[in-house]
């Protein structure tokens, strides 16, 4: 009996570490980028893009799911949330998205230079095959991401 | 004694007279009636006229006379219309309000400009878009700075644009960033190189330079820099520049401005850059001020 029990429990702890290691692999974009728009505070007011317009701006070319939004120019302020085909290709745009947040301090530096606290605080990192990047006025942005993820 | 012999023979002289004239008015109405209408202008002579002579005059034509067919005159008509607006447009003036072209006109064109045209870009609700912008851009850094990815490698945004002539529109904004210059005229040399620039890499392009959008009452009165009083100052200079250059110049800003001519307070989040709804109706308005075939 007591080796049945155990079994059982065994199990049951299984499937919970399974659908924990779920979460990276179910969460899907809309859900993340429901979750940010929530409960990430933008001072900007963010505007959503057209795909034809996401691929010129990050310069993807592969036909990941993607939604992304924007701030006016007024701000530094975005969200773009990236799905990939799988990890690998997410490592790929990971490394993308690196070299954009780069360009984009670059090019705030001298022209909005407030602006580049919120750079140097995104949150930029990559879940499975989803990849993250949040610029935000939000000082507790990273913890609620990254809470979502968990 | 002698006028009354002279008085039968002047008599005589005056109605010899009449009968050459009755003749010679006779023969004219003859010979004009006969005679077919006079040919067109050829397509050279009309182009330096007015454009609406050509068609009175194929209106003109009896069916059977026609020198060449109906739809041919028509296609030339057209042509020569086009041609001699251009060429005898005024460049003092804005480009009129005309038809609205579809977004096709815009596949063949380019944008150059700062962060207000990156936002016009993004939100304008073009699908495909070219366009070469950067936030701080001006008419100086558009040739130094490296700042547009290009196969891998940073360059400036007029080398990027000279790395392809596959385009025949450029329509340009900047300035905003400049207002700050002491010397308007390095402004205006700075401007005339790009126009310069884009006729090297291709003669034919259409150049259309759009004025500097105004700002928000808030913004430009408490701004000594940004406001809107050395907008339309540079936008003068602009569209002096528009004249000498013989490049259109787009008065967008009527398109986004209020009845005082500032960006009004709700279509833009810190008084410079457009909102959506904003860079819409500069979409619209850049669509129904447009020269060419497709505007005539």
């Amino acid at each position: 009996m007591k080796k049945l029990i155990f079994a059982g429990v065994c199990v049951c702890l299984l499937c919970c570490v399974a659908g924990c290691g779920n979460k990276v692999a179910e969460s899907n974009v809309e859900e993340c980028v429901d979750f940010i728009l929530e409960n990430v505070t933008f001072e900007d007011t963010l505007e959503e893009l057209s795909r034809d317009i996401v691929d010129w701006r990050y310069g993807f070319v592969d036909g990941a799911e993607v939604r992304a939004f924007v701030g006016s120019g007024a701000t530094a302020e975005e969200l773009c949330v990236v799905k990939a085909a799988n990890e690998e290709s997410a490592e790929a745009l990971l490394e993308k998205m690196e070299q954009y947040l780069v360009d984009t301090r670059a090019s705030f530096v001298d022209y909005l230079p407030l602006e580049v606290k919120k750079i140097d605080e995104a949150y930029l990192n990559r879940h499975g095959d989803a990849v993250v990047l949040v610029i935000s006025a939000d000082s507790d942005a990273n913890e609620k991401i990254a809470r979502f993820w968990a | 004694m002698s006028k009354r012999r002279r008085k039968p023979h002047h008599k005589r002289s005056m109605l010899g007279w009449l009968v050459v004239l009755t003749l010679t008015a006779g023969s004219v109405v003859a010979v004009s009636k006969w005679m077919p209408p006079p040919r067109a202008k050829s397509m050279d002579e009309a182009v330096q006229g007015a454009y609406t002579i050509i068609p009175k005059r194929i209106v003109s034509y009896p069916e059977e006379e026609l020198p060449l067919q109906p739809e041919k005159m028509e296609e030339e008509a057209q042509s020569t219309r086009e041609n001699a607006f251009v060429l005898s447009y005024d460049y003092a003036e804005p480009v009129p309000m005309n038809g609205e072209v579809d977004d096709s006109y815009f596949s063949d064109a380019i944008f150059i400009g700062n962060s207000r045209t990156e936002g016009f870009a993004l939100y304008s609700g073009l699908s495909k878009i070219r366009a070469y912008t950067a936030r701080g851009a001006n008419v100086s850094s558009v040739f130094t700075d490296p700042v547009i990815n290009q196969d891998g490698k940073k360059v400036s945004i007029m080398d990027a644009v000279g790395a392809s002539s596959a385009f025949s529109k450029a329509y340009i904004m900047l300035g905003i960033n400049e207002l700050g210059w002491v010397s308007g005229d390095l402004f205006i040399e700075k401007y005339e190189k790009i126009i310069d620039m884009l006729r090297d890499i291709n003669p034919e392009v259409t150049i259309y330079i759009q004025s500097i959008l105004p700002v928000t009452r808030e913004k430009s009165d408490a701004d000594k820099i940004y406001n809107n009083a050395k907008i339309g100052a540079f936008n003068t200079l602009i569209q002096k520049m528009c004249i000498e250059k013989e490049v259109f110049y787009v008065n967008v800003a009527e398109g986004v401005s209020n009845e005082s001519g500032e960006l009004p307070k709700d279509a833009s989040f810190d008084g410079v850059h457009l909102n959506r709804a904003s860079c819409e109706k500069w979409l619209v308005y850049l669509k129904t001020h447009t020269m060419g075939a497709d505007a005539i």
